[in-house]
């Protein structure tokens, strides 16, 4: 009997010890990742003229200007893989520091968690991070205290060359420097606005009356798409609605009563009601299909779609579902508009997706070599030849023109539309708050459909969602 | 009552079909069938879909109404490649890492259980109860809390970012160390123990004479259940190694789906990088998935017939 | 569980010994003291526990006293002063939106895996053991092979087998009315989703474990039912499912505990390359992560984990008394 008492019981705990070592003991890092539109590989396709304009222009700012003092200490940079050709780039320009640069490929989502490690053994940390904003927004509170103020070590006049900065902005210093944007532009379907006889909207209320004509006319086709947390920003914040305003490192603002927000639900309720909004996010394989079957009327969506997804899933030749394809990528099918507005207001304002940025320690050991690299990785021409990512260094975007305008998938120069989406990113989203956004609001949009009900009747439950996480983190929740 | 099972299991096997089926009636034979085979269908069918869908183009997945089609040799082969040579050819260091971890934290695990249950088992000294309650303890104390001190401690021994970080706390099993206490508590005779005893075999020569031999099962049992939990280590890896050179199949597998486009076709922030579809995402998991499987069905056939027949002769 | 000819076992003596204790001419204890070797015998056995006990200490234990002196701790600068907090950590835990929200859910979770579970299990196990043979061991083995997917492979299976475009059980869910995956998971079918996918990954193992058991019934029992009248139905209600039911109470008692820690899989389902209408936060463990990787407030962390770490002892004493289980345990 005895080896029967064994294997009943040996068998029985094998059972438990299976099952803690797939349950209990995994863990990740919650929060999204949001797409950084990285730097270039670099291609040599982009006029000379273009390059040396935005060199000169540069070399008139005094580029990379940081002065190296200690030439001993080494620094560690952590990279994704897109960033490898930067530190590559570094090395081979300045030669003098090559030993100095230890460069790592890791997860930027584990910074949160991985700083308030190093706080605790008082060593580790990084000394330049490859990271989005909201990232480096996490890492600013008084728990984590990684960034360095930049306010002083980068020259004002350097600083303002800049674009979209204030996300770079917290409490009135500089954390980090921006590295690229991913605005969110207006993108239509030139062929069949020519061939419907529409007009492009440049209000959201000329989007709300086009779709009643859409609605009427061609049903069956689609002026944007509603499903994620993104998706949402993309009305919301060019709406200007203040539902996760940092007022300040210690009060939140949360209230989805205001006009902005309410006027934006109902956008969006009147578009669903009318069927000319879809409801997943960009990437949903019904949307996909809605794309590859020349439905696809009209989409606020980030810059970097216009290469990374209309290019190879929305258009084709393409990689998505397919039953009949329509749109090519090479039959300048892609329009380009700039932000819409609410006739109301003053300006537009749009939402960005992503978009990174360089942050530096404040336990760095050699800051002048960090900074260094900062400068080099976000205001290099040579390094930005070619790249299709929007840079936010002013000076340089007249190569990101050169790459981009004459791509056949362009119904016209989208240039224009895309430098002017820069200056328009949203200052009250601008600021991230120190917990992740996402997250909260994919559930907010995905119970508005499960439940069936209204965006204006959703909209309190982005103060019950937010709120709890809000004060989590120490902010003082406000109206 | 030795070798009781393998008798049961003889006696029992071979009833005829007929005498079977008439025993359960038809109805009865026709629903257990169907139960059981709804439930193979639940288990088995995910997996197979799994294998397949690394030859499905997305067009294939969505637009096929049999979802068990195989797609194309071609894209087996582009996924394979895209896995391989994801990060310059990291799948392969990924999957050697996972086996170097599992595979030390096994060879520890063992060292350290197969005494640990066995003294707690037959042995009488003050403390064995205390012990086995706190190993009761320690498996119910969720792992956030864990988490820090169990970095300071690493880090004071300069192991965060290296291969121990996660190999040594993965040595610590209670569960091993449970399985190895109950095994021992029951195949043990205690009359057996006390005839060495009184022989004068020392307690060391006891266990090693006479302990150890009759481990044979334990240890089948032991490695497969510390093979299976470590490989499947996540937050080790994850909290304590920065370095993605040092990642294991879990925290890579991880990575990879987060920063590509594997499971968003169209999620390109990366104009011009290889745009990864559901046909590469399902290969990368099979990439964790089928060396489990392997050493699964191996350990199978060992533990079971291992421990039906037993170590105890006469 | 104790089959009827082996021999209840005093609580001091750890081996299930076939003798019965009268049959016994002398202790243990007193024929080795008569052998002198006393004291002797403590140190050998601390010398084979040793390793286990440092590695106790390092991994087991000693976070644990640290996690309770954290709990006492403020962390609002990321770094502890210890002592600072009182009861703080405890009151904001306590006082969290998401306390009993997370709490609920678990309860829900408990309510619904671990009896489901169970009988699913018995069910499998008994059906199984109807008629051993090739099929039955086959079908064990396939039962047994989704235990190699776990973390990350589970939840990429997961968000495509239910993706009613993609799922190979894609007509069924579309014939339900389910066209997409936000259909399928949803705050409130969560409990039953991870059920679902819990049962897919572990069910085998514990069908085995059953399956090991029931190989040591006794052979006679079964004849004399077989005698009696009884057909296969009779002999798993009446015979086979009594002789199981200490390692029912086991496999209770165990996925209680372990279900009470559930965190992968809700915490993978909400991170951005699922993006679910999963809440941030739905289980317990995951409130305690977001607390120490989030906030960094590691003492809260602390003191919610030890609250749940509370609640699994409670529980698991509650069905440990109430099933009488350590009266099985004789050694433990």
């Amino acid at each position: 009997m005895e080896e029967i008492e064994v294997m009943k019981r040996a068998l029985t705990l094998l059972a438990a010890v299976v099952l803690a070592g797939c349950s209990g003991n995994a863990a990740t890092a919650a929060p999204t990742a949001t797409p950084a539109a990285p730097a270039a590989t670099p291609a040599s396709n982009s006029t000379s003229v273009a390059v040396q304009s935005a060199a000169a222009a540069a070399a008139s700012a005094g580029i990379e200007s940081a002065t190296v003092t200690d030439t001993t200490d080494a620094i560690t940079v952590w990279i994704d893989q897109p960033r490898q050709p930067v530190v590559d780039g570094f090395v081979k320009k300045y030669p003098q520091y090559a030993s100095l640069i230890k460069s790592t490929i890791v997860d930027r989502e584990t910074l949160p968690a991985k700083t308030l490690l190093f706080n605790n053994t008082g060593s580790g940390w990084p000394d330049v991070v490859f990271a989005e904003p909201r990232l480096v927004a996490r890492v600013s509170d008084a728990a984590h205290a990684f960034p360095l103020d930049l306010t002083s070590l980068v020259p004002a006049d350097m600083q303002k060359q800049y674009a979209a900065q204030d996300n770079c902005t917290f409490s009135g210093k500089v954390y980090c420097l921006r590295n690229d944007l991913a605005q969110m532009v207006t993108y239509y379907n030139a062929p069949l606005f020519t061939q419907f006889g529409y007009q492009v909207p440049t209000t959201f209320e000329e989007m709300q009356a086009l779709s009643d004509k859409v609605a009427k006319d061609h049903p069956g086709y689609y002026l944007g798409t509603l499903g994620d947390g993104w998706t949402w920003l993309s009305y919301f914040e060019a709406s200007g609605c203040p539902y996760a305003n940092v007022k300040d490192v210690g009060t939140l603002q949360i209230n989805v009563s205001d006009p902005t927000c309410t006027r934006a639900a109902q956008l969006i309720d009147h578009m669903v009601a009318n069927k000319t909004l879809w409801n997943t996010d960009y990437f949903g394989a019904s949307w996909v299909q809605i794309a590859n079957n020349n439905k696809l009327l009209m989409l606020i969506a980030p810059i970097w779609a216009a290469l990374g997804t209309f290019k190879g899933t929305y258009y084709c030749p393409c990689t998505g579902a397919t039953t009949k394809t329509t749109p090519t990528i090479t039959d300048k099918f892609l329009g380009v508009a700039a932000p819409l507005k609410w006739a109301a207001d003053a300006t537009a304002q749009t939402a960005a997706m992503g978009g990174s940025a360089w942050v530096i320690s404040q336990h760095t050991k050699n800051p002048g070599l960090s900074l260094l690299f900062a400068e080099y990785a976000t205001q290099d021409p040579d390094l930005w030849k070619g790249s299709s990512n929007f840079p936010a260094f002013t000076p340089l975007q007249p190569l990101f023109n050169a790459t981009v305008k004459d791509d056949p998938i362009f119904a016209s120069d989208p240039t224009a539309a895309f430098a002017k989406a820069a200056t328009e990113i949203s200052p009250v989203g601008d600021n991230w708050p120190r917990f992740d956004l996402i997250a909260p609001l994919n559930t907010v949009v995905k119970d508005m459909y499960s439940k069936k009900q209204t965006m204006v009747a959703t909209l309190p439950e982005v103060t019950t969602v937010l709120k709890p996480l809000a004060e989590a983190q120490g902010y003082n929740v406000t109206p | 009552m030795t070798g009781q099972t393998a008798t049961n299991e003889k006696a029992r096997s071979r009833m005829s079909l007929r005498r079977y089926v008439g025993e359960l009636g038809i109805v009865g034979y026709v629903i257990r069938l169907a139960i059981l085979l709804i439930f193979a269908i639940y288990f088995v069918v995910p997996l197979v879909w799994l294998l397949f869908a690394t030859t499905r183009d997305p067009s294939s997945l969505y637009g096929n109404w049999f979802p068990l089609t195989f797609g194309s040799i071609d894209r087996l082969v582009t996924s394979w490649n895209n896995i391989i040579a994801y990060q310059n050819g990291e799948m392969l260091l990924w999957m050697g890492n996972s086996i170097r971890y599992a595979g030390l934290s096994l060879l520890g695990s063992l060292a350290i259980c197969i005494p640990a249950g066995y003294i707690l088992a037959i042995g009488r000294f003050p403390g064995r109860r205390v012990l086995l309650w706190l190993t009761l303890i320690t498996m119910l104390l969720p792992v956030s809390a864990m988490v820090l001190p169990m970095f300071l401690e690493l880090n004071l021994a300069h192991l965060i970012n290296t291969q121990w970080a996660v190999i040594l706390p993965a040595m610590f099993f209670p569960f091993g160390v449970y399985l190895s206490y109950v095994y021992y508590g029951s195949s043990l005779p205690g009359e057996l123990v006390d005839a060495a005893r009184v022989d004068g075999c020392s307690e060391l020569r006891v266990f090693w004479n006479l302990a150890l031999p009759l481990a044979r099962p334990l240890l089948g049992l032991l490695a497969f259940i510390s093979f299976n939990a470590n490989w499947n280590n996540f937050f080790g890896p994850y909290v304590m190694l920065n370095d993605d050179k040092l990642y294991n199949m879990p925290v890579a597998l991880n990575s990879l789906v987060a920063a590509t486009s594997a499971v968003r076709p169209g999620f390109n922030p990366t104009p011009g990088a290889t745009s990864f579809v559901q046909a590469d995402a399902a290969m990368a998991a099979l990439f964790m998935i089928v060396p489990v499987v392997i050493v699964f069905i191996f350990s199978m056939r060992y533990v079971t017939r291992g421990a039906f027949t037993g170590g105890i002769k006469g | 569980m104790r089959s009827p000819s082996s021999s209840p076992s005093a609580e001091d003596l750890p081996l299930a010994t076939p003798i019965a204790p009268a049959a016994l001419p002398l202790t243990r204890r007193s024929r080795l003291s008569r052998l002198g070797v006393g004291w002797r015998r403590h140190r050998i056995s601390y010398l084979l526990i040793l390793p286990y006990m440092i590695f106790m200490a390092i991994f087991g234990i000693g976070p644990a006293l640290y996690a309770l002196l954290m709990s006492f701790s403020k962390f609002s600068m990321g770094t502890p002063q210890y002592f600072a907090a009182g009861l703080d950590n405890y009151k904001l835990a306590y006082g969290d939106a998401r306390f009993f929200q997370v709490f609920g859910n678990l309860l829900e979770f408990l309510i619904i895996s671990v009896p489901l579970g169970i009988a699913l299990v018995v069910l499998l196990a008994l059906l199984l053991d109807m008629r051993p043979g090739r099929f039955s061991s086959t079908l064990r083995l396939l039962y047994f092979i989704p235990g190699a997917v776990t973390g990350p492979a589970l939840v990429l299976l997961v968000i495509c087998i239910a993706d009613p475009g993609i799922s190979p059980f894609g007509p069924i869910f579309n014939f339900l009315g389910a066209t997409n995956f936000d259909a399928l998971v949803f705050p409130g079918s969560l409990p039953f989703v991870f059920t679902i996918m819990g049962f897919f990954s572990g069910a085998g193992m514990w069908i085995a474990i059953q399956h090991g058991g029931l190989q040591g019934m006794s052979r006679e029992v079964l004849e004399a039912a077989e005698l009696e009248g009884c057909n296969a139905w009779q002999k798993a209600l009446y015979i086979k499912l009594p002789f199981m039911r200490p390692y029912i109470v086991y496999q209770t008692i165990l996925i209680f505990a372990l279900n009470v820690q559930l965190f992968v899989e809700p915490q993978l389902l909400t991170s951005t390359w699922v993006q679910a209408n999963v809440p941030p936060q739905w289980a317990p463990n995951q409130l305690a992560y977001s607390y120490a990787f989030d906030v960094g407030n590691f003492g809260a962390a602390a003191a919610l984990s030890l609250l749940m770490l509370g609640i699994g002892l409670a529980g698991g004493y509650v069905l440990i008394r109430w099933t009488g289980f350590f009266k099985l345990e004789g050694q433990s």
